[in-house]
């Protein structure tokens, strides 16, 4: 007779209660321990202080007293001045509403105050004496350049401001260069020494130094043929005369 | 307890889901284990017994101590059709032979391999849920997670600020169902990938056994 053999393995069930069970401890486990992130943070509180308002203990300490807001009286800001020299300086007494608890300074505090009013008093005369001069300087330019020349072009003489008549030629030579540069060899240099006659007319030109790229030369002087047409005439009523060297990365005066 | 009430309904909802995968997951891994384990050992207590007796009708008569292993069922099985064949013999008066003219091996050898077909079945059953408990875990997680973000999102528009207060406790909830779709996953799959192999060996150990089996009936009953 056959007979299959009956098979003793526990039921399924015992292992599902088991690993039921295993479950539920583990997750008060995790709970409880404080393992998983606590869903809600606290959030750091944010003050705002009133940095108008608030009265200070000592001006050089520039911090607010202790007290705060809940002092009685606003100190009133100081009056502008009404000339260039520096407000006198209020004592204590002056300020409206100050508070009765404020700290009275005495010795060195003291002298260190007047030692800083002095310094920043003399820095003040010096910088307005520097400012003056200044202006002053600007406003004998303008008196002396004014009605010269064309909108746009150097009108100053000799030294003055806007007398730089090579950099505006460079300039000139600088767009018209980007629009016909050229080359083959790897760092190509060319000096090239221009003669500008009285009336703004290119009389001459002289390459002074060459590094024997065809092509870059072409464009050198293919850049000073176009620019040369948008010259003015040099200040003074003078030839002018300059170096500048081209290279691919631009102009520069020799 | 309190960021789980803290949760949404789907998210609340995908945790449970995934606390019941992990459930029964664990609950497979602990039966496999029993039953793996019994498998193998009572198929090596079988097989020293089976070649230390000569009698099939003896070790037929103690297959119920090694219950647990396939070998067994092998074994009953192939007796049990053996015996049909020797009882027909009996019949035409040819007591302990039986004919291979009629196929009397063969339905011995089909008989153990249903027999092993049973067992690789029993062997294998609820492994399948490891499976698809080691690829879904972590999606139906994940499908937690963009659900709890965009819940996050939207308390964030609706309150108008974006502070980490606000952010972080939705982030941190949201995350938890991916990390919870790990935990349930990551055993499934190891869990399968382990009885798949020790399957394996046993179904191995049962071809074995069969070849054997035929070989001495046919050695011992077979018509010459």
């Amino acid at each position: 007779m056959n007979r299959r053999p009956q098979i003793k393995t526990g039921g399924f069930g015992a292992s599902m209660t088991f690993s039921f069970v295993m479950h539920l401890a583990l997750f008060f486990v995790i709970t409880y321990s404080g393992l998983i992130l606590a869903p809600h943070l606290q959030e750091a509180p944010v003050y705002y202080v009133d940095m108008v308002n608030l009265p200070v203990a000592h001006p050089q300490a520039g911090s607010p007293t202790v007290a705060g807001s809940q002092t009685g009286a606003v100190p009133q800001p100081p009056a502008p001045p009404q000339t260039m020299h520096l407000p006198a300086k209020t004592t204590p007494k002056t300020v409206a509403g100050a508070p009765a608890t404020k700290p009275s300074v005495k010795g060195t505090p003291e002298e260190t105050g007047r030692e800083f009013e002095e310094r920043l008093k003399q820095l003040e005369r010096t910088t307005e004496a520097r400012h003056q001069a200044a202006a002053l300087e600007a406003l004998k330019s303008k008196a002396a350049g004014t009605g010269k020349g064309q909108a746009g072009m150097p009108t100053g003489t000799g030294k003055e401001a806007g007398s730089d008549y090579a950099s505006y030629i460079h300039s000139r030579l600088q767009d018209t260069f980007r629009t016909t540069i050229a080359y083959q060899s790897k760092n190509p240099v060319v000096v090239v020494r221009l003669t500008i006659g009285r009336n703004g007319r290119l009389l001459r030109y002289r390459i002074e130094r060459s590094s024997g790229d065809r092509i870059f030369e072409a464009s050198v002087i293919d850049t000073i043929t176009k620019a040369e047409k948008s010259f003015p005439p040099p200040p003074g009523g003078t030839e002018f005369e300059q170096g500048f060297l081209f290279k691919p990365q631009g102009i520069g005066k020799q | 307890m309190t960021f789980f009430a803290g949760t949404g309904l789907v998210v609340k909802l995908v945790l449970l889901i995934l606390l019941y995968f992990s459930v029964v997951s664990w609950a497979i891994i602990f039966y496999k284990l029993l039953q793996v384990h019994r498998a193998n050992s009572e198929s090596e207590r079988f097989l020293e017994f089976f070649w230390k007796t000569k009698r099939f009708d003896a070790i037929n008569a103690q297959v119920d101590r090694f219950a647990n292993s396939p070998l067994t069922v092998l074994f009953s099985e192939g007796y049990g059709e053996l015996k049909k064949l020797m009882d027909r013999g009996e019949q035409k008066e040819e007591p302990d032979v039986i004919s291979t003219d009629l196929g009397g091996i063969d339905n011995i050898s089909r008989s153990l391999r249903r027999a092993t077909t049973s067992e690789i079945t029993r062997l294998e059953k609820y492994t399948t849920f490891l499976a698809t408990t080691g690829a879904t875990a972590p999606f139906i997680g994940l499908f937690g997670t963009v659900w709890g973000i965009m819940t996050a999102f939207k308390g964030i528009g609706e309150t108008g600020s974006a502070s980490l207060a606000v952010v972080a406790p939705g982030i941190a909830e949201a995350l938890i169902a991916t990390a919870i779709g790990l935990v349930a996953a990551i055993p499934a799959v190891m869990g399968y990938n382990h009885f798949q192999h020790k399957i394996r060996v046993l179904i191995g150990e049962m071809d074995s056994f069969s070849t054997e089996f035929l070989n001495i009936v046919q050695r011992s009953f077979a018509k010459k």
